[in-house]
């Protein structure tokens, strides 16, 4: 199926579904425990954007911080039925926080 | 019969600047050098109305003039929005900026220069990957919408 995702993509999407309210990308790095690199992370995310596994918010400001505030990224619906859908044929989950 | 010579198109324009907000150049041209130079002092805040005024700014210190830095990676922001579309552009290249940014300034307000100077050389590595991605995107999209 050529929207389904790919190992290190469940890995984020893992991630993301044990934080309801959603991470910046930063934080999904520091999740995966050095599996998802800061410069694969967007590549990463985006994809999963583009396949609608992922949904993307971008709040007005951040609290306390200047600037323009950063994607916050949090699972869909549909990516949350890939990842039970995968957790029962059996798929693992290597380098996901547990 | 003599044709009446038209008005010239730059004085139709004076008064520009007021209505619409746009530096009336035009206005510009008509003045003397003198008019010119007085108008820019004023422009630039360095006008002394009086004799009095202008002692005082003689004998003050002159301020220093003011550096204005740019942001980390400004020309990479420019750099990608010329490479890439809006989309592209705004879900793989933007975070990172962004990312990159907050660290940099967080960094530097705790006074260290050295570690803000290493997150932003990082920060250029780190981009390549979604640059690389975004420019993927910009093409196979351009390819469809052209040719499909």
């Amino acid at each position: 199926m050529k929207d389904w995702p790919t190992a290190s993509e469940m890995l984020v999407m893992r991630i993301l579904q044990d934080e309801p309210r959603g991470l910046y990308g930063l934080q999904v790095v520091e999740h995966s425990d050095g599996v998802v690199k800061r410069g694969s992370v967007y590549v990463l995310l985006g994809r999963l954007e583009e396949k609608g596994f992922v949904r993307v918010i971008r709040p007005k400001a951040e609290t306390g911080l200047p600037g323009m505030p950063r994607p916050i990224y949090q699972l869909t619906g549909q990516g949350s039925k890939v990842l039970a859908a995968a957790e029962t044929i059996g798929l693992s989950f290597s380098g996901a926080r547990q | 019969m003599s044709e009446r010579p038209r008005k010239r198109k730059e004085k139709r324009y004076i008064g520009y600047e007021r209505t619409c907000g746009y530096p009336d150049r035009t206005l510009e041209k008509l003045m003397t050098p003198d008019v010119r130079r007085r108008l820019n002092e004023i422009r630039h805040g360095l006008a002394t109305t009086t004799d009095a005024a202008r002692e005082h700014q003689a004998a003050s210190p002159v301020p220093a003039p003011r550096k204005i830095e740019l942001p980390p990676a400004h020309l990479l922001v420019v750099v990608s929005k010329w490479l890439l579309n809006a989309e592209a552009y705004g879900r793989y290249v933007e975070p990172h900026v962004l990312d990159m940014r907050l660290e940099y300034f967080k960094a530097i307000a705790a006074g260290r220069r050295v570690q803000a100077r290493w997150i932003v050389v990082r920060g250029y590595w780190d981009v390549l990957a979604p640059l690389r991605r975004g420019l993927w995107i910009t093409i196979t999209r351009w390819l469809r919408e052209g040719y499909g």
